[in-house]
């Protein structure tokens, strides 16, 4: 039918086989399960783009109250302050700690929003079916490098929270945000897990396919 | 049957809608439900207009109504005019209820002041706003707030009073009322009229003691030592130390009547400088009179007594009351006082419909005599007062209207008779020869003493002639000569033989006697007939014939 057309010749699925996505052993396409790892053998992931856009939402809705919550509430004698992300940064970088307002921003800040623009990105152009391979498969390896580094901020409440505890005189609790940054975290990397990046290269050759044709 | 399940499912990659568009629906679901949950859980927000904003931050200051945090101040900014501060301050929706038309907010800081040291727990906490709900039943959402925390929470039973004062006295919000040195109630807030150059303080009366107050009290201002020199003497006066230092105002009920009608809370009361002038104006009502006086005037004060016959019946209100030229066109300078006399110290009652009375009163004794002078009220500080009496042999006069007022007729005062008649009597004291008087006095004292010491001699001889045997002897020899002295009385009586004799021998004497008168009247007619005898008797001759 129409799986013919939709994949490049020289892919797998072109050539009626299929990958596992557990263990990578190529099997027929008529496989239901992966006789090595008995996985539930798929051509590429089952609504791939679906369900990283679905994710992306969801993360991109979670990160509204991240930054506007707040995500510290440190008590000093008895004055309570309530500090969001971006708060924080300004704070430290009126307070003249510049590198590590950079970091601060830099790892809860630009590395989430840059992760999910990047997927939205690759989704919609997936889906829409555009021809930039490199440029695409550049920004996937991008978005794999930097996921991992999103996480720095959470982890600075949870050493401080953890750390400072001392009664009257000084505490810090995590705020709302703290739990919804985490979610924006764990969910970008869902996302970029459900993204199948084959897709980017299946579009492109059948474009480039179409164009040779025409 | 795989290949054709393969091939579906395949197909239905792109179709099927995948459930994981539950995961953002749920998440947009929970995320809508905070939102709202939030929103409708949102208070009302309330402005507050504050002078400054010391101790306000945004975001952080809280928001209490008896120690209940209700709400956070969301923004403090500047006011348009830039003379104070707009707080917003977002509220709990269970603390709308709170803010009635008469709610008031304060911002709690730590504080030192006469009443005492407050809000020190704000030391470490940072200020808040204090919210004291009042009893209105409207809502509102502006405010202005106040300084400080108000001395009387709103809701607070008692008596809200005004007290009004025109001369002068400072009090301070805090300031104690007293009754009779009781704390009762404080100053709440003070305020000057520069219209009317008034002096306003608010004071609240606690519950149990507002029933002290009715429209018989009297406030006066306690701060202080009163030393005052008048008519009536010396007095100096003090209360307790505690408002010596911090001042006060103290009421209490006129002396001499009952408690009067109750007051409604708002009413005002004049403040009286001190408590002495209560007793010289404890009425409301008196009707003025302008006196012209043709004398000096020194010693006499404002408030100084308006007498009759010895009884207070008014005051003296003013002792300058009207420019000098307005008064004194003519030739004479007169100096206007102004005085007041007020029925109800004459037993007519303190009310308005008593003042025609007395005006019809002091007309009509103006006809029959009657005058106002200055007299002396206390020599020793010279103070005067202004004295009503009748006076005979005065010259008629009417109630008179000078410069819009009613005027009433002088006579010139007793001080000046008085002083005039004290240089009299000195001078005439000044004009007696005390020295020649006393010289003479002297000698007369000199010469009685002399006489004295001869009076004593005498005497002294009389005592030792008294003494005397032979004095004593004297009696009965003198009663022996009195027996003998009787009895030769007794032979010269009419009966005794001397007497007989005697009387014999008389008439011998007389028939003797009567012999020798014609002897005698011949001798006498003629000398010579001694010697020639008696000249021969002459025949009488009728007187015809000479």
């Amino acid at each position: 039918m129409q799986t013919e057309s939709s994949f490049p010749k020289d892919s797998a699925a072109a050539q009626g086989l299929l990958c596992c996505h557990s263990c990578g052993r190529l099997s027929p396409q008529d496989t239901l399960r992966c006789p090595r790892c008995q996985s539930r053998l798929h051509i590429r992931k089952p609504a791939s783009l679906q369900r990283t856009f679905a994710l992306l939402i969801t993360s991109i809705l979670l990160y509204i109250p991240a930054n506007v919550l707040p995500i510290m509430n440190t008590e000093f004698l008895g004055q309570q302050q309530l500090s969001t992300i971006l708060g924080g940064v300004l704070l430290l970088w009126e307070h003249g700690s510049y590198p590590i307002a950079l970091v601060i921003f830099i790892a809860s800040v630009l590395v989430p929003m840059a992760k999910i623009f990047a997927l939205c990105w690759l989704c919609f152009t997936v889906s829409r079916g555009h021809n930039r391979p490199k440029h695409l498969t550049r920004l996937y390896l991008l978005t794999e490098l930097v996921g991992r580094w999103s996480m720095v901020d959470v982890f600075v409440v949870a050493i401080l929270v953890a750390l400072i505890q001392l009664g009257a005189l000084m505490s810090i609790y995590p705020g709302a945000a703290a739990l919804a940054f985490a979610g924006v975290v764990i969910l970008t990397m869902l996302a970029a897990m459900s993204f199948d990046p084959r897709l980017i290269w299946d579009v492109t050759e059948n474009s480039t396919r179409d164009t040779d044709r025409t | 049957m795989s290949e054709s399940e393969a091939q579906v499912a395949n197909l239905n990659q792109k179709e099927q809608f995948s459930s994981i568009w539950l995961i953002p629906l749920i998440a947009l679901l929970i995320g809508g439900w905070m939102v709202y949950q939030h929103w409708s859980t949102q208070g009302p927000v309330v402005t507050l207009n504050f002078a400054t904003a010391t101790g306000i931050e945004a975001g952080k200051t809280r928001v209490k109504a008896l120690s209940v945090d209700i709400g956070k101040v969301e923004s403090v900014e500047l006011n348009r005019a830039r003379d104070g501060v707009v707080v917003k301050a977002r509220l709990s929706k269970s603390a709308e209820p709170l803010l009635n038309t008469d709610s008031q907010f304060w911002v709690v800081r730590p504080r030192i002041g006469t009443e005492g040291i407050s809000g020190l727990d704000t030391l470490l906490s940072g200020a808040y706003i204090q919210l004291e709900p009042g009893n209105s039943k409207e809502i509102t959402y502006r405010f202005s707030g106040l300084e400080s925390a108000p001395v009387t929470p709103p809701n607070t039973p008692g008596l809200r009073l005004t007290l009004m004062n025109d001369s002068g006295g400072t009090l301070y919000v805090g300031d104690p009322i007293s009754y009779r040195g009781f704390n009762v109630g404080r100053v709440e807030a003070t305020e000057f009229d520069a219209e009317t150059r008034t002096g306003r303080y608010q004071v609240f009366i606690n519950a149990p003691f507002d029933k002290l107050v009715n429209s018989n009290s009297r406030f006066w201002s306690s701060s202080g030592i009163n030393l005052d020199l008048s008519a009536e003497g010396v007095q100096l006066q003090t209360d307790s130390l505690a408002t010596l230092l911090s001042g006060g105002v103290s009421f209490d009920d006129l002396p001499d009547k009952g408690p009067g009608s109750e007051v409604a809370d708002g009413d005002s009361f004049k403040l009286h400088p001190n408590r002495k002038s209560i007793l010289e104006h404890p009425y409301r009502y008196g009707v003025k009179f302008l006196v012209l006086f043709d004398q000096s005037i020194r010693g006499l004060k404002a408030n100084a007594p308006v007498e009759f016959r010895g009884i207070r019946i008014g005051s003296v209100i003013s002792t300058t009351p009207l420019d000098m030229r307005t008064v004194n066109q003519g030739e004479d300078i007169r100096i206007p006082v102004m005085i007041k006399i007020e029925p109800g110290r004459m037993g007519l009652g303190d009310q308005r419909s008593a003042l025609d009375q007395i005006y019809i009163d002091i007309a009509r004794g103006v006809l029959s005599g009657m005058r106002a002078t200055l007299k002396t009220g206390n020599l020793l500080t010279g103070s005067t007062f202004v004295d009503l009496d009748f006076y005979d042999n005065v010259e008629p006069a009417i109630l008179d209207m000078t410069a819009g007022y009613t005027t009433l007729p002088t006579i010139p005062g007793s001080l000046e008779q008085l002083q005039q008649q004290v240089v009299a009597v000195l001078d005439k004291i000044n004009n007696l020869e005390i020295e020649a008087v006393l010289a003479e006095s002297k000698a007369s004292v000199e010469q009685s003493r002399k006489l004295l010491q001869q009076l004593e001699k005498t005497t002294l001889s009389l005592n030792s002639l008294l003494n005397d045997e032979a004095l004593k002897a004297l009696p009965e020899e003198l009663a022996r000569t009195l027996v003998e002295t009787r009895t030769t009385l007794r032979d010269l009586s009419a009966d005794g033989p001397i007497y007989r004799d005697f009387s014999r021998t008389l008439k011998d004497i007389s028939k003797t006697m009567n012999g020798l008168d014609p002897v005698l009247k011949t001798i006498e007619e003629k000398p010579d007939s001694l010697i020639f005898g008696k000249p021969p008797a002459q025949d009488p001759l009728p007187e015809a014939a000479q």
